[in-house]
């Protein structure tokens, strides 16, 4: 009885095993927190490279691409779980902006039928409207104002999709690019770009010019496709690319639940015959084996991260063995009465286990509680760091998200929590054998 | 195995004449700094129910090592400790530590309580240590009412609340007296019961003792270079040497 009692008393009367719990409790809140953000992250920006591309495409290897893809549009639709379809080409190709001082770079043109492409993606979602456009170069420049919001009020607030490429006045074909693009060549809408291809390797000299007169704006929060991409209406683009109407790359294909993308991926293969005899130039890709790049970064980012917050568990388990020991050394006299008492060596040795597990499990709760808290309430004491000290802790610029996302997985939460009770175990073992090794007649002998 | 004179003159039950405690030939050295120190050299004590022993001897001689070995805190190089008739050399460690905690009270010179209890937890540990989690609950009330009852024998009964360093020294060895009583042992083990203590505290202690065992009924060992306290003595056993040679008590005999 006395192994709790007096655990529990020293731990009670020590402003040193508050500041452990204290210090475990912390450890515990910020590794809560900084798993949920992370995880939040992870989700939020493997949602966003999902919703660039179509959940599947059907591509082809050939260099002039598939001939009909019409026909194979409808096949795939056959298939069940498939919702939409929708052809595409694409190629790179070399960007100029026409006006002074305009600036050149590679890029990939695509054409779309811009109905079908908001079917099969998030096409419909990336096309800024003329005022998101608009307030989105502004808060490039200085923060937006109430006023501006005002001015930006005269910029419609909506577009229609299928009309993406409508409104051009140059007789121009028309084209969209991509905010980063547009910002750091200096476009607007109603200027030109000049692309120039090749669909040739044979005759590389042979290329192909074309001016475009861009028509719109859209923004995926991938910097790389608004960087790299231009949108053109599917025929505009076969003739440039090609030179006729034709050829596809590839079919953009939406299915009815995205987790099951590899059910469906083989589903496609079977179903068509891929890579078979007459469709050997044709292959089924997921999502993720397009952005297999991107997922591998955000992966790599969690891993690096959980091996970072080792050391941050390390640090607590240190922070119980030096409690724990100095409590010991504290505590020698008292172990001496105690064994004069009738206690064992391993009942004085459980006292510190105990310590050591109150320490954990305590410190433990609360961090996990305040973690909790933390993660419900992150966006509310982000405001408040703001408003308190002008600088938002989460600037949109950077991270191209409204509020800080948040995702706890539980597993992960039981996994760290435990960890952590078991340190505070492990790590008082040391601290308790040296308190039961010691000889009584030591501790007694002197004042 | 007892001789006459070892006999309580109150004795005569077989019980009596059994020894609670008896040390033959015990030896305890240590190694210091490579030497071998020889404290104990062959030491023969035997302790009898409702006596009081007192072992005196300059400091340093050995004689606080003697209790630690006759208290089954320490064992010694040679020599068998028995206790009751059971040879506690040849116990496992846990089992030492149940004996002494049933048969054996100490007090020390520097009343060595645990500075975080208050006085009534500090009487209330041997019997802490003794029960386990499970017998604890139902005994607890009537642990802290036996508590209670020997603060109040000692005469500390309104200061149960109060720790350690809120009482003086002669407060704290009362304390410290209860705590060595609570368990109801056979035997206590005094180490210098008064050696930090003041002329007027030491005779209050020497008092205590006296009318303690008249009421409990408890065998003493008590170790003390104060010759007041040898007075308290049945028998009075000086040490010299590291071994111990029978003195005769001047009143003590008597008794």
């Amino acid at each position: 009885m006395y192994r709790l009692f007096l655990s529990l008393r020293y731990l009670r009367t020590r402003v040193v095993s508050y500041l452990a719990i204290g210090g475990m409790a912390l450890g515990v809140m910020i590794l809560v927190i900084v798993l949920s953000v992370m995880g939040g992250f992870q989700r939020e920006f493997r949602e966003r490279i999902r919703g660039i591309d179509s959940h599947l495409t059907v591509e082809s290897l050939r260099f002039y691409g598939l001939r009909d893809a019409e026909a194979l549009c409808r096949e795939i639709e056959e298939v069940p779980d498939v919702v939409a379809t929708a052809p595409y080409i694409e190629n790179i190709t070399l960007v100029r902006g026409v006006g002074p001082g305009s600036t050149k770079d590679f890029g990939f043109l695509r054409g779309i039928d811009p109905a079908r492409e908001a079917a099969v993606g998030s096409f419909g979602e990336f096309l800024l409207s003329p005022r998101e456009r608009e307030r989105e170069l502004l808060s490039r420049q200085r923060p937006p104002t109430l006023d501006d919001e005002e001015d930006l009020a005269r910029f419609p607030a909506a577009v229609d999709p299928a009309r993406a490429f409508e409104g051009g006045h140059t007789g121009f074909p028309p084209v969209l690019v991509g905010i980063e693009m547009f910002w750091e060549f200096g476009l607007e809408v109603g200027g030109l770009v000049r692309c120039l291809t090749s669909s040739d390797v044979e005759r590389m000299k042979d290329s192909q010019e074309e001016t475009f007169e861009v028509v719109g704006v859209f923004k995926t929060g991938i910097w790389d496709n608004d960087r790299r991409y231009l949108y053109a209406p599917l025929d505009v683009a076969r003739r440039f690319i090609v030179g006729d109407t034709s050829r596809s790359s590839g079919v953009s294909v939406r299915i009815r639940d995205h987790g099951r993308v590899d059910e469906m991926k083989g589903r496609l293969n079977e179903a068509l015959g891929l890579g078979l005899e007459g469709r050997y130039h044709l292959r089924c890709y997921t999502w993720k084996d397009r952005k297999k790049s991107l997922l591998q970064a955000v992966e790599m980012e969690k891993w690096l991260l959980s091996f970072i917050l080792i050391f941050m568990v390390a640090l607590m388990a240190l922070n119980v063995l030096s409690i724990l020991i100095m409590s010991v050394v504290e505590k020698t006299r008292d172990l001496g009465i105690l064994r004069a008492l009738g206690g064992t060596s391993g009942g004085v040795l459980s006292i510190f286990t105990a310590q050591g597990h109150f320490i954990g499990f305590f410190g433990a709760t609360i961090g996990l509680g305040m973690g909790l808290a933390f993660t419900r309430y992150i966006n509310e004491i982000a405001d408040g760091i703001e408003a308190l000290t002008g600088y938002h802790p989460f600037p949109k610029k950077i991270y191209y998200l409204d509020r800080i996302p948040t995702d706890l997985d539980l597993g992960e939460v039981a996994i760290c929590v435990g960890v952590v009770i078991l340190i505070g175990f492990l790590f008082s073992v040391p601290a308790a054998y040296k308190a039961a090794r010691m000889d009584p007649v030591d501790a007694l002998r002197y004042e | 195995m007892p001789s006459g004179t070892n006999k309580r003159a109150t004795g005569g039950c077989e019980a009596c004449n059994e020894p609670l405690l008896a040390a033959r030939g015990v030896t305890r050295s240590y190694r210091v700094g490579g030497q071998p120190l020889s404290v104990l050299k062959g030491v023969d004590l035997e302790l009898y129910p409702h006596e009081i022993v007192a072992i005196v001897g300059a400091s340093g001689v050995g004689k606080s090592t003697l209790l630690h070995i006759l208290g089954l805190l320490d064992r010694p190089t040679s020599g068998e400790v028995r206790v009751r008739g059971m040879d506690a050399a040849a116990m496992p460690e846990h089992q030492r530590s149940a004996l002494r905690n049933r048969m054996i009270g100490f007090v020390f010179q520097f009343y060595h309580l645990l500075p975080d209890l208050d006085a009534v937890e500090n009487v209330m540990l041997p019997l802490m240590v003794r029960h386990g989690y499970l017998g604890w609950r139902h005994r607890r009330g009537a642990v802290r009412e036996r508590a209670r009852e020997l603060l109040s024998l000692v005469g500390l009964s309104r200061r149960e609340g109060h720790r350690p360093g809120q009482l003086s020294g002669g407060e704290r060895q009362r304390v410290a007296i209860a705590r060595a009583l609570v368990g109801d042992p056979a035997v206590v083990l005094c180490d210098e019961p008064t050696g930090n203590l003041d002329t007027g505290t030491k005779e209050e202690i020497h008092v205590l003792i006296r009318d303690l065992k008249e009421r409990l009924g408890q065998s003493y060992v008590i170790a003390t270079h104060d010759p007041h306290l040898t007075t308290l003595a049945d028998r009075v056993e000086s040490m010299t040497d590291g071994v111990l040679a029978p003195r005769p008590g001047p009143v003590g005999a008597e008794r």
